[in-house]
């Protein structure tokens, strides 16, 4: 492990312990780190309209295999669809290392 | 020039005909957060300017506009409703005289886009009109 990996697992580690929540991905229960992303779209218009996803980091050791649309996330009894903002990929790494999913949501109502 | 057409597109739709009563603005740089179009908003962008020669020595500018209705929906049945108050839009612009200037042309860009909606129920519908110098 070099230099470069070891501080993505320190960051890691320090995310998870400062600021991970409890959620369930499929009703598994999972840890992750809420954050959120804006997301500026214009299509065929000349302005633009601003979106802010709501965005759950995971950890890719927690998890089988990389999230996909199909799954649904649950947090403080809300539900969150993953979904794709402006043709850009739902779920990706959150950095150089793939240490990290982020994944882009919407709520999407009560459990 | 284009700027007091621009007004003047925004007057002309502002002119409601009663039930389908509107409010459009001009905006150079429309920019709108998600919650605004709670509200519908309609906005007259001006994007461009064409010239054509209508005698040796004399050219004919041809002023563009966008003009876009954007709106967050509360379910799918609202959309046929969206799409009649853009297409609307266009009915009151077609032919339009602002001064020497005729509306020659309204082209619907989108009506609105499925994928738009999907994504968060928003509904964008977008005309351009042409207005011509006579």
């Amino acid at each position: 492990m070099n230099y470069l990996q070891k501080s993505a697992e320190y960051i890691k580690k320090m995310r998870a312990k400062a600021t991970e929540v409890d959620i369930t991905l499929n009703d598994v229960d999972c840890k992750a780190t809420v954050g959120s992303t804006l997301f500026k779209s214009s299509g065929n218009f000349a302005g633009g309209i601003y979106e802010r996803s709501v965005d759950f980091l995971i950890a890719v050791d927690a998890l089988d295999a990389m999230p996909t649309t199909d799954d649904v996330i649950t947090w403080n009894d809300k539900n969150f669809a993953i979904v794709s903002y402006n043709g850009e990929p739902p779920v990706r790494y959150s950095d150089p290392l793939e240490t990290t999913y982020r994944i882009h949501c919407k709520e999407v109502g009560g459990e | 020039m284009i700027t007091t057409i621009a007004d003047s597109i925004a007057t002309l739709l502002n002119e409601g005909t009663g039930e389908d009563e509107i409010v459009a603005v001009v905006d150079y740089v429309p920019d709108f957060n998600l919650r605004d179009l709670d509200e519908r908003q309609i906005v007259i962008v001006p994007t461009g300017c064409d010239w054509d020669n209508l005698t040796r020595g004399k050219v004919s500018r041809t002023y563009v506009f966008e003009i876009g209705v954007l709106q967050r929906l509360s379910g799918e049945d609202e959309i046929e409703d969206f799409c009649e108050s853009v297409i609307s839009i266009g009915d009151r612009l077609k032919n339009s005289m602002i001064g020497d200037y005729r509306c020659m042309s309204v082209e619907t860009i989108q009506l609105y886009n499925p994928s738009d909606y999907k994504q968060s129920k928003k509904a964008v519908g977008v005309l351009r009109a042409r207005y011509k110098g006579l």
